[in-house]
């Protein structure tokens, strides 16, 4: 039921996730939110081409060589690859469904992973290949040497060395728009930058926590008797505990120097974050598991694992999509918050925000990180309140 | 109605049980000894032999000591994994005898008791919850008018303004916030002198008489309360918004309406009632959620409330304060989700016989 | 519709309006007249106020006003001037000090001084069971405490130590026995807020969480201060301590470089309050250790190369505001211990890599690193402490600056109890952190070989045997002149070597109320015992100074 393949004339959609999008697409405010989400998404991956002292493009003596790409570290490649074939998902599952004639699995679930494996050989090639941590040169202050020389939007050092010390605490002006900070540092490069922690934070923390959530939730809700009463009761101990405690007692028993800071926040506000998204996956399990395509399945005699994988758990997905949307928001507020009880030092908008507020005549400082924080955190809320009005069964067409 | 209580009771006894074992569970098995963390988080405090004593007793106490079960004269992974067991049982035994451990950072005084980190925290419970029990009572006072006036005004002007409004104000950090109020309505500061810059009593307050303190406290709670109730506000509108649009679209106000009850007394003795139960009852249940968050406040008002207390003790490994801690507030969680549920089944009384 | 939406609405608006008028209420009228009160700030609680096993710097400032000892230097010619002594005798081979107690000495409860409570102090620093070991360590020497009389008492050392003065007579205040008598170290060491001494103030409570609160000692065996109570409360957040003291709810303030800037350049900088900028050796210094022991930093060629990579002016300058001073050894810059003919070693990238180059280190197949002949990339770690921004700001500059000249420093920021681990195990590669000074330090702690066993100061590992020699004389040498020019001596080997890279010493920054009067400003920073209230004007015959 989750793929309807027969011809569509009119080109009513037919399957419940082309539902749902025609109802976002609806909403100019969910529509502004992909945009603006999708924008942050971009700055962060091409932060070094915003901000940054590497040129993109250096002629001197007659060559011409493009140092940018040369100081681009796997992981940077990995993510814009990640990003073209995030793109590339919607052609290749319409290329699928117009070729598969036979019925079985889901074209998004093959599509994701042939994506999935593309990136996973290239990065893998990508780390045995190349040797990616060099130091570079300096090229701003050598800028005169150059015959031609593009630079990055703001062409200025990511972090501040000496020179850049005597620029701090500036307001904003052409070369510095949204000012500089404590030691110099320009603030709307420290907020490209930070697009990546939050992104970071965001996404994978809402990844380990929907994994588990999904997971339990749907054993819960499929299996039921003493796998649900356990689970329930776990996840009601899990509830039970405001998040922010479980996430100190967490951080107080970790030894340091286990894991690099940004991994360790992302991993313990995973783990720490699955309830929500447990007891929507629970609820729709209980609901799907008497439709009369689960019975058909069984019948056929289609193995348990399969059952959930590719049909009870696909259909169940639409509020986890909810939750996990509030969830990223979520993540970058919590990320804030240890940021400001210095349970963590990992540089990003938190930090920012932290080191601004102790002088409020620095305005911009503060306004910029804060900013940045509000507008994510808004257009991921509102991003949610559309979906979750979207899939409301009572608003269908 | 007592079968319903004493039932929700008895369902609360698992889980408060599993949540002191979650929290033992917790420190017992994250990798290194969180004892001798404990110590070394005290070492530019306390010289580390003199504590070496005391930091054993704890760890007795709080049921993390490692005891060869298989008596095979060594200690390895099997007498481990039963250790978490038997390590739990003693720590609960323990809790049950009122001894939580003790802290080796903070104290209530100086008599032998001071350590015991359970009444440091009755010590803070009242100022945390004043602050939170004040926060909710203005979340109220706000939300639900404004929910209910969206209701009645669905997709008009006030209801779609009300609803970007207060997302708005739902996406401000309260880090931002609390600074913004601290340095712009707070003495001293950029702004307008009018509050105060921190704690919850002027330092005098012990010579004031009733009245005075009471609204010596109140003045000094606006920018705290301030800061956690313009978040709170979105939730419970949202909530009352729903309510009363459901309601709104129920049979027995069809059948009001069929009757000829005018709309006022359809809306206002009918819809307005039954749609207000289930907001109560959340209300109790975002409390803890409150109490939880309320760190940040505290933080940012130098209030000493549970929060602070619990960040502080993270910072110094105090292990005794961050365990019974984490009870205090699973507690307090279970008996607001009791409360609420409680007070559920008394305004609605088809739960009662489920 | 109008009066039903008054009429539900009615209530709660109500309940809300009245809340809000007395909350504004509570505010009218808030200026509350402070009277014969000093209000002070600390930034954290002290954890224990017990006079001997505390260790953190508020409680010092607590005991202070509550203790007293037999010495006490004057502030302003730095000599050692009697206190509960009212003189005392050196012997002459220097080993052995008799200190004649104030016979008018006298406990805030009305009981003398005498030399018992002198022994008592003495003996309990000295028990091995009490948590005080870093005080125990300087008196290592020291062959026995005897009493004499009633009202003398002896200290005899083992050998001749030009600091022996100092800690017989001004180590630690002088405890009275009845009260802090014992039966077993640890009920002492649990004591902590039992304050009882001979000084100007006694204690009166401490309700944690809100305040420390001190009243004048009415028995008082000197001239009684001025100011009749002493309050100190815990504002957490520096911005808001400022902004307190700006409305008036605190009168003093110590503050970082940045806020002292601000508070400058206000327009009513010097009326609506005192500003006090001054160098005294608590401040300390700050400094960035190279691990000895580390095969990379074994070289002091390489060590200094480090120092030529650091620009210390630009630091000073920019993230201290020019407050402080460059140092280029251990002492107090304003000593005679300290030879300022020294200069600091310049920023010099070339060269640092010069002699990194004659160390073996140089970029060898052009990635833009260094590596040694083995093909190791020169890469290290830097930890300090999580909660200073200060710290923070210079490890990040520090970071992105030695990777423009080729090393890999990554950068680590710990908590406080995990450092000291790494500073006991010495299981660092390179740390920065700072040191508090005395106006007569002995380096033998920090730098003399024999203490980088057993979890001693030493923790960089330095080992020179020069510099062990002349630590070692300097320690027995009781002239001034001839001991300072051995420390000088020793100065300039620190220089070459570079076992730390010196950063930065600071100074005193503090602001006070006009309420505060009678503030005046000694060589080595301010005398709270001098002061009065505005309004509190004492009698000039019962206030003599001090």
């Amino acid at each position: 039921m989750s793929e309807a393949r027969a011809s569509n004339p009119v080109g009513v959609p037919r399957t419940y996730g082309a539902i749902v999008w025609r109802q976002l697409r609806r909403r100019p405010s969910a529509m502004a939110s992909l945009a603006v989400i999708v924008v942050l998404a971009l700055v962060a991956i091409l932060a070094p081409f915003l901000g940054g002292d590497i040129p993109i493009r250096w002629v001197e003596n007659g060559r011409a060589s493009w140092p940018i790409f040369k100081h681009l570290a796997n992981l940077e490649y990995a993510a814009m690859l990640a990003f073209v074939q995030a793109l590339l998902l919607v052609p290749t599952v319409r290329l699928l469904r117009w070729r598969a004639e036979v019925a079985g699995g889901s074209p998004w679930t093959r599509a994701i992973a042939i994506h999935l494996a593309v990136w996973v050989l290239c990065m893998t090639a990508l780390e045995v290949l190349r040797e990616d941590r060099l130091s570079p040169p300096s090229y701003l202050s050598r800028r005169g040497q150059a015959e031609a020389a593009w630079f990055p939007l703001i062409a200025y050092p990511r972090e501040p060395g000496f020179a850049e010390l005597q620029f701090k605490d500036a307001p904003p002006s052409w070369q510095h728009p949204l000012g500089t900070g404590r030691s110099g540092n320009d603030i709307l490069v420290g907020l490209f930058y930070g697009a990546r922690t939050a992104m970071t934070i965001g996404f994978v923390t809402v990844g380990i926590s929907s994994l588990i959530g999904v997971t339990l939730g749907a054993f819960s809700g499929y299996f039921l008797g003493a796998v649900d009463l356990v689970l329930m009761r776990i996840a009601e101990i899990f509830m039970c505990i405001p998040r922010l405690i479980l996430i100190i007692l967490i951080l107080t028993v970790i030894p340091p120097g286990v894991l690099s800071p940004l991994w360790t926040v992302v991993i313990v506000l995973g783990i720490t974050g699955w309830t929500g998204t447990y007891r929507f996956m629970r609820a729709e399990l209980l609901r799907i598991r008497t439709e009369d395509y689960m019975t058909a399945a069984r019948a056929l005699g289609i193995p348990t694992w399969r059952l959930l994988a590719r049909h009870a758990v696909p259909n169940g997905l639409a509020p986890i999509l909810v939750g996990a949307t509030f969830g990223i928001a979520g993540a970058v507020f919590l990320e804030a918050s240890l940021a400001f009880l210095n349970l963590v030092q990992t540089p990003s908008w938190g930090e920012m925000l932290n080191d601004g507020r102790q002088h409020l005549e620095y305005w911009w400082v503060w306004a910029s990180a804060g900013g940045a924080i509000f507008l994510t955190v808004f257009v991921y809320n509102l991003l949610g309140e559309a979906i979750r009005d979207a899939i409301d069964p009572r608003l269908k067409v | 109605m007592k079968a319903y209580l004493l039932k929700r009771l008895l369902l609360m006894v698992p889980t408060l049980l599993g949540i002191t074992f979650l929290t033992y569970a917790i420190v017992r098995l994250a990798p290194g000894d969180p004892i001798a963390a404990m110590i070394r988080a005290q070492a530019g405090n306390i010289d580390p032999k003199v504590m070496h004593a005391d930091a054993e007793r704890i760890r007795e106490r709080l049921g993390l000591k490692d005891y060869d079960y298989l008596g095979d004269g060594r200690i390895d992974g099997l007498d481990k994994a039963v250790g978490v067991f038997h390590g739990y049982g003693r720590w609960f035994r323990h809790i049950l005898q009122g001894d939580f451990g003790e802290s080796i950072k903070f104290r209530t005084g100086s008599s032998p008791s001071s350590r015991n980190p359970f009444l440091l925290f009755l010590e803070r419970i009242p100022v945390t919850l004043t602050l939170n029990v004040i926060a909710e009572i203005f979340i109220f006072l706000i939300a639900i008018p404004v929910g209910l006036a969206s209701a009645r005004r669905k997709g008009r002007l006030f209801d779609r303004a009300s609803g970007v409004a207060l997302l708005v104000l739902w996406s401000i950090p309260e880090i931002l916030a609390g600074t913004l109020l601290l340095g712009l309505l707070a003495r001293g500061g950029l702004g307008l002198p009018w509050f105060p810059v921190a704690w919850l009593h002027s330092p005098n307050s012990d010579q004031m008489g009733r009245l005075a303190y009471i609204t010596d406290m109140l003045w000094h709670a606006v920018l705290p309360v301030a800061c956690m109730v313009y978040g709170g506000l979105a939730y419970l509108a949202k909530l009352g918004r729903a309510s009363l649009l459901e309601n709104l679209r129920a049979d027995y106000v069809r059948t009001a309406r069929a009757k000829g009850v005018p709309e006022r007394q359809v809306v206002y003795r009918h819809a307005l009632r039954n749609s207000l139960i289930p907001m109560i009852t959340t209300m109790v249940m975002i409390l803890p959620g409150l109490i939880g968050g309320s760190v940040i406040v505290e933080n940012i008002f130098s209030i000493q409330g549970m929060g602070l207390l619990v960040v502080e003790a993270a910072r110094a490994c105090d292990l005794s304060v961050i365990m019974t801690g984490t009870l205090v507030y699973g507690f307090l969680t279970l008996l607001a989700v009791l409360i609420g549920d409680v007070l559920y089944a008394w305004a609605d009384p088809r739960v009662r016989y489920e | 519709m109008a009066d039903c939406a008054k009429r539900w609405w009615g209530r709660p608006a109500a309940g809300l309006a009245l809340l809000a008028a007395l909350a504004v209420l509570g505010g009218c009228g808030r200026e509350e007249p402070a009277g014969n009160v000093f209000r002070g700030n600390m930034n954290a609680e002290p954890q224990t106020l017990n006079p001997l096993c505390s260790k953190d710097v508020y409680a010092t400032i607590i005991h202070d006003y509550i203790f007293e000892s037999l010495i006490e230097r004057d502030l302003d010619t730095l000599e050692w001037k009697g206190l509960l002594a009212e003189r005392w005798e050196v012997s002459p081979d220097g080993k052995a000090f008799t200190f004649y107690l104030n016979p008018k000495a006298r406990f805030s409860d009305g009981t003398p001084v005498t030399a018992d409570d002198v022994l008592f102090t003495v003996e309990t620093i000295l028990n091995p069971e009490i948590d005080c070991s870093n005080l125990r360590s300087y008196y290592a020497d020291l062959e026995r405490c005897e009493k004499v009389d009633d009202r003398t008492v002896r200290f005899v050392w083992k050998k001749p130590y030009f600091k022996s003065l100092e800690v017989s007579g001004a180590f630690a205040g002088v405890l009275p026995k009845h009260v802090y008598a014992f039966e077993t170290p640890k009920a002492f060491n649990d004591l902590s807020d039992r304050l009882v001494g001979s000084g100007r103030y006694t204690f009166l409570q401490w309700k944690t969480g809100q305040s420390i609160v001190l009243v004048r000692n009415e028995n008082y065996w000197g001239a009684r201060p001025a100011i009749e109570r002493v309050e100190y409360r815990f504002i957490l957040e520096d911005q808001a301590a400022v902004q307190a003291f700006l409305s008036g709810e605190l009168d003093e303030l110590a503050l970082a470089p940045e806020w002292w800037v601000k508070l400058a350049e206000r327009p009513d900088a010097g009326t609506k309050f005192q500003m006090f900028r001054y160098t005294s050796p608590g401040n300390g210094y700050g400094y960035l250790a190279w691990n000895n022991a580390r095969p990379l930093f074994a070289d002091p060629r390489v060590r200094r190369a480090m120092t030529h990579l650091i620009d210390r002016p630009k630091i000073l300058t920019h993230i201290y505001k020019g407050i402080g001073k460059i140092i280029t050894g251990p002492f107090w810059n304003q000593s005679p211990q300290y030879d300022a003919s020294i200069p600091p070693w310049p920023c010099d990238r070339t060269e640092a890599l010069r002699l990194l180059k004659e160390a073996g280190w140089e970029d060898r197949n052009g990635d833009g690193w260094l590596e040694n002949a083995g093909g190791e990339r020169f890469q290290f770690e830097l930890s300090t402490v999580a909660n200073s921004l200060v710290a923070r700001d210079v490890v990040r500059l520090l970071e992105r600056e030695f990777q423009g000249a080729g090393i890999e420093l990554v950068a680590r920021f710990t908590e406080w109890s995990v450092f000291v681990t790494k500073l006991d195990n010495r299981d660092y590669d390179a740390i920065m952190l700072g040191w508090t000074g005395t106006i007569e330090d002995d380096p033998y702690q920090i730098w003399h070989s024999s203490q980088i066993a057993d979890r001693g100061s030493n923790h960089v590992g330095f080992r020179h045997a020069e510099a062990d020699r002349l630590i070692e004389e300097a320690r027995a040498e009781l002239d001034p002149a001839k001991r300072n020019a051995l420390y000088h001596r020793f100065h300039r080997i620190l220089h070459e070597e570079q076992p730390y890279t010196f950063m930065r010493a600071g100074e005193s920054l503090r602001v006070m109320s006009p309420r505060i009067q009678g503030v005046r400003l000694h060589k080595i920073g301010l005398d709270s015992r001098e002061w009065w209230i505005q309004g509190f004007e004492p009698n000039l015959e019962e206030h003599a100074a001090p």
